[in-house]
């Protein structure tokens, strides 16, 4: 989750304080994200090393001072960049479940078998739980929160499905033999000097 | 009797086996399966096209007689009632939902979700009433009067479970209610369903091949080529 373009997307609008930021991240992408307000404030010393936000220290009659954040000509342009640009979801080749399944078979520390029964029950109790987190909201009213809900409900699924694709595929795989790395040339590389010492 | 304070299951399979034909014929759709639906509690049997889901429904309902074991509703052997006993026992006990609504054309909306009430000798005006009460529930009280053959495919389901909820019963057996439906009108059946378990106090079993549609009960049940071979339970269980 980029909380960093979440905050530059918050700051587009009209420059303000910290605590205001985390409060209107929280009405626009709900409850459900786990961000405590120091993970807030360091993303934005991040922003402003980079230049994209930048702040001013305004008094407050009650109170410490305030640091005012707003956007700089550079963060418009990454915002513009961000909103642009298709996310780049390469990390799904580099998927944990893959790499456990499969280094659980090279291992055999966990029969394949009770990988995939207790992977299969995570994945259930948490469709479980979001779908009746769907059931109880209200779909005229929180059209944001469907939404969200809606999208992991439909990974989810997506997952289980991958699982018994590998549970079918599971003897295949067994029988897979995976080809040895080629051993590692010794001393250095010929040079083309060497190559040619030799021809002659 | 309330199963809740005598500690018996709603509804218990016992060693449910069901063979079909004979011989070199013969084809196993359920072997040895044990369940138990406790008072209040939603099930989910989750298997493939085949897997024997709507013959364990059957078998439940007491539509079907098991070829070995036998099925308890509130601790009474549905196999050693006559077959008039068994058909009254279902139609005050288990409220029953399928793939399709079976609305009889001739009735209206509201008729058809008051006939069972009248097949259970309720008077006509009180059969009528809680009729109307179920039409509500499931948010079509607007539609009572109408033919039934006028609804949207997705409204005439909502009338099936209406009839359903109508006599009260202890255990709601839906196979594959959500099969025939679009995704957003299945979200809308689950939901009432889930109601019908979290305030109207009825023990559901549902029957899918769709784990999304399984993910809205307490537990799900897997089922392959009639045997049970894993079970999922969720912390919601009562």
């Amino acid at each position: 989750m980029s909380v960093k373009h979440a905050l530059l997307s918050l700051l587009y609008h009209r420059p303000c304080h910290g605590y205001e930021l985390r409060e209107r991240f929280e009405i626009s992408l709900g409850q459900h994200w786990d961000l405590n307000p120091g993970q807030i404030y360091l993303t934005l010393e991040r922003l402003e090393r980079e230049g994209l936000v930048n702040h001013e220290v305004v008094a407050q009659d009650t109170g410490p001072d305030k640091k005012v954040y707003r956007l700089t000509p550079q963060g418009e342009q990454e915002l513009q960049r961000w909103f642009t640009h298709p996310i780049d979801r390469g990390e799904r080749l580099r998927d944990e479940l893959y790499v456990k399944l499969i280094m659980g078979l090279l291992t055999s520390v966990t029969p394949a078998e009770e990988i995939i029964a207790a992977q299969r029950q995570g994945l259930l109790r948490e469709l479980h739980r979001v779908t009746l987190q769907r059931a109880q909201c209200d779909w005229r009213q929180d059209t944001p929160t469907l939404l969200l809900l809606d999208s992991a409900i439909l990974h989810l699924e997506a997952d289980l499905y991958w699982l018994s694709l590998y549970e079918t595929r599971l003897n295949a795989l067994k029988a897979h033999t995976w080809p040895e790395p080629h051993p590692r040339p010794r001393g250095r590389p010929p040079r083309s000097a060497d190559i040619k010492q030799g021809e002659s | 009797m309330d199963s809740v304070s005598s500690g018996i299951p709603r509804l218990r399979a016992e060693r449910l086996s069901r063979i079909f034909g004979q011989g070199a014929a013969a084809v196993r759709a359920l072997t040895g399966v044990n369940l138990d639906i406790q008072d209040g509690e939603f099930v989910a049997v989750l298997g493939p096209s085949g897997a024997g889901k709507t013959t364990l429904v059957r078998l439940l309902a007491g539509l079907d007689t098991p070829s070995e074991g036998r099925v308890l509703l509130d601790g009474s052997d549905l196999g050693r009632l006559s077959e008039a006993r068994r058909a009254r026992f279902r139609r005050l006990r288990i409220g029953l939902l399928w793939p399709t609504p079976h609305l009889l054309s001739v009735l209206s909306v509201e008729e058809n979700v008051a006939l069972p009430l009248l097949l259970n000798g309720s008077s006509k005006a009180e059969a009528l009433h809680i009729a109307q009460g179920a039409l509500e529930r499931v948010g079509l009280s607007a539609h009572r009067a109408e033919d039934p053959a006028h609804l949207m495919p997705a409204e005439a389901q909502l009338v099936a479970l209406a009839r359903a909820l109508a006599v009260s019963p202890a255990v709601i057996l839906a196979d594959e209610p959500t099969g025939r439906l679009d995704t957003e009108a299945g979200d809308r059946l689950l939901r009432l369903l889930r109601r019908a378990r979290d305030e109207w106090g009825q023990s559901v079993l549902l029957t899918t091949q769709n784990i999304r549609v399984a993910a809205y009960a307490d537990r799900i049940v897997h089922l392959r080529d009639g045997v049970i071979f894993d079970v999922t339970p969720f912390n919601e269980a009562p």
